[in-house]
Parts: structure tokens; sequence; C-alpha cells
């Protein structure tokens, strides 16, 4: 039985980075001043192997690079699909249990509850259409001239949206420190759960 | 004489990366160890660290682990998963109660949505969220060794010196120079 790990030993050495999402290139320049060292390692600026000077401590956001493009892929993917999730839950407040102070609060958490849990399914297709289109672009299949354009148009959806998405987090939080100043009786009483549980009453 | 002693070091060189070798391939078969998911969160953490004289000189980065491993310069195989787990200050019982209590938060969240006596504030719901978020990072890290302060040593053979060392023999002889660095 061989293990994964000879798997990865034996292969011959990775002969470029193939998936350099664009996007994430934008990300990293603008980021490029705020971010910690460290946060985000390419196969050019491994924070442990290319100093002059030993490191003894790994920076607090070090990840190793994975030299694969579906590994990255698939981290990118099931990453949007969580904030996807982180969304979607947000989105309970459409539900007329969740008591707004005024109407425009309630439109303005929909909004943004909507915003957060769109804004991760485009850059999934973005980053899912720039791999389609890297991988299988010019193989030939009728499907494949359709990959750059769609990954284009993603990509500036994704830029635009960022923003947006950054705004609305925003002020999702601001509303739920908000809506303290008017807490309805029901968010006060404690669950009765003898009520709760089926059967038993 | 020379030649004899640089021979002899060159075949245990040999000998030494073919055990290695043979380590590696027949891992399963010598049944303790395997390289886990654990060891892939404590390589990153900057767990392993490289002792030369016994000080720690340098992090093992997962690149040079891998030139390393493959040159047959690194024992791993006392490194089991359990001896990586003894440096973490969290085991699945501590993991497995914070876990709960999040669960529990998001149940009562749940049902006050659900009630009809009951609302939910806005501050709970994004609590939620928050907190579902971080049930996904628990299991994700599930192996990640919590809090782990001290590296372990790994002590790099130097075989690959060795070898430098014939390289440059075989040159010289083929130059016509013969000089033995080992007198």
């Amino acid at each position: 039985m061989q293990s994964a790990f000879n798997i990865w030993t034996d292969k011959p050495p990775p002969s470029k980075m193939k998936l350099t999402h664009i996007l994430i290139r934008i990300m990293l320049r603008v980021t490029e001043t705020f971010r910690p060292k460290g946060w985000v390692v390419t196969p050019d600026n491994d924070p442990i192997d290319k100093t002059q000077r030993p490191v003894l401590v790994v920076p607090t956001f070090y990840s190793i690079f994975m030299e694969c493009p579906p590994a990255e892929l698939k981290l990118a993917l099931s990453s949007f699909s969580i904030a996807t999730l982180f969304g979607a839950i947000h989105c309970a407040g459409w539900f007329p249990k969740v008591h707004f102070t005024s109407y425009t609060l309630s439109l303005a958490w929909r909004i943004s509850s909507t915003v957060i849990t769109g804004c991760p399914l485009i850059w999934s297709v973005a980053i899912a259409s720039l791999y389609a289109d890297e991988n299988y672009g010019r193989s030939g299949h009728y499907l494949g001239a359709a990959f750059r354009p769609m990954h284009r148009a993603f990509l500036w959806m994704s830029i635009l949206t960022m923003p947006v998405y950054i705004c609305s987090r925003i002020l999702l939080l601001v509303i739920a420190f908000v809506e303290l100043q008017n807490i309805p009786p029901g968010a006060l009483m404690p669950i009765h759960w003898a009520t709760v549980l089926p059967f038993i009453q | 004489m020379n030649e004899a002693s640089t021979l002899t070091r060159t075949n245990k060189t040999a000998r030494a990366q073919a055990v290695a070798t043979s380590d590696i391939s027949s891992g399963s078969a010598k049944g303790d160890f395997k390289w886990t998911k654990t060891h892939g969160f404590f390589i990153q953490m900057g767990g392993f660290m490289i002792y030369e004289n016994g000080r720690p000189k340098q992090v093992l980065s997962w690149k040079k682990f891998k030139e390393h491993y493959k040159a047959g310069r690194i024992d791993i195989s006392t490194y089991t998963e359990d001896s990586i787990n003894d440096h973490s200050k969290a085991d699945g019982f501590a993991k497995g109660i914070a876990v709960i209590q999040t669960f529990w938060f998001i149940t009562q969240c749940v049902v006050r949505l659900a009630q009809k006596d009951l609302t939910l504030t806005e501050l709970e719901l994004a609590t939620a969220a928050l907190a579902v978020l971080s049930l996904v990072m628990y299991l994700l890290w599930w192996n990640k060794p919590f809090n782990a302060q001290v590296p372990i040593a790994i002590t790099i053979s130097q075989p690959h010196c060795v070898d430098d060392h014939t390289q440059i023999n075989v040159q010289r002889n083929s130059k016509g120079k013969i000089k033995f660095p080992f007198v």
C-alpha cells in the first residue's frame, strides 16, 4: 500500500504555477501594504526560505503554497461556499420573526444579507471559469472558447462587487448593534424546552 | 587507503539512502509511521526545526523537507502522529466541549426563530453566523496541534557532503591531479 506521501514526493517538480489569478494579483497589490508578512505565500516569496537570516518562528498567517492548481481551486471554492453559508444565515433576517425598528433598517439588512450571500457565488464562478479557461480553453472543444469571455466578465464583476461586499458586512454589524436600542419582549424570554421538544408536552 | 575510506563512506551513504528510501516505500509494512494531516499542520506551523550542534538553526519548510527527505537526509520514522499530538494542549475532549457549546448556541437561535412567542435579535443572528463559521473551523482544524510551543528537533545527516567530496575526487582524477581531501 503506497501512502499519499509517496505520490507527492515521487512527483516531478511542478513546472510552473498555473493558477495565477489576476484577481488574486490585484488583491495582493491592494493589500500589499496592509497584510502581515507571509500571509500569502507564492513560490517566489516563501518567507521561510527566501530570507537572508535564519527564521526561527513562522509568521502568523503563514501557509504553505500548494503547487497544485486543482487543490488551489478546491480551496477557493470551499472557502467561498463557506462564505455563502455565512451570508445565507444572515438572510434569516428576511423572516418577519426578526424585528426591525424601521423599514429602512429592515431593507438595509435584506439587501446586505443578499449581497454577502451572492458575492461569494460570483467569485466562485470567476475562479472556476479561470481554471476552466487555463486548463480546457485551448482543448478545441466548442465550450472551450466560452471560458475566456466568461472568466473576463466574472472577473470584472468580482472586482466591482468586492467594495460592495465590504460595505455590506460593515453595515450588517452596525445594524446588529443599532437594533439593540429596541429589544422586543420576545427576545428577553427564556426558551421553554418542554414546548419545543416534540411528544413531551 | 584514502580512496578506500572514501569508497566506504560513499557506500555507507548510498546504503543509508537506500535504507531511508526503502523505509519510505515500506512505511506501511513497518506499521508505525504514516504521514498524516497532523504532520501537515505541524510542518506548516513551523513545528519542525532544523538543529545544528544542538542549537535551533532554521524552521524546516515543506519544500526543504521534501528535498531532504528525498535525499534520505531526514529520518522522520519516530515522529509519529502521537508524538506530534503530545505537543498539543487540547485533545478531542477539549475541542469537543467547545464544539458542543457552539452547537448549543446555534440550537437556541434556531428555536428562537421557530417558536411563536420568541424573537431573535439581529445581534444573535450575526453571532450565530459566526458560530457556524467557527464550527466549520473546528472541524477543519480538528487535527491541528493546539498551542504547540516547542518545536520538534530535526537533525540533518550529512551524506551529501561526502558525495560532494567524491565528486571533487572524480573530477580531479579525470584531470590527472589526484588530491584527496581526507588525509
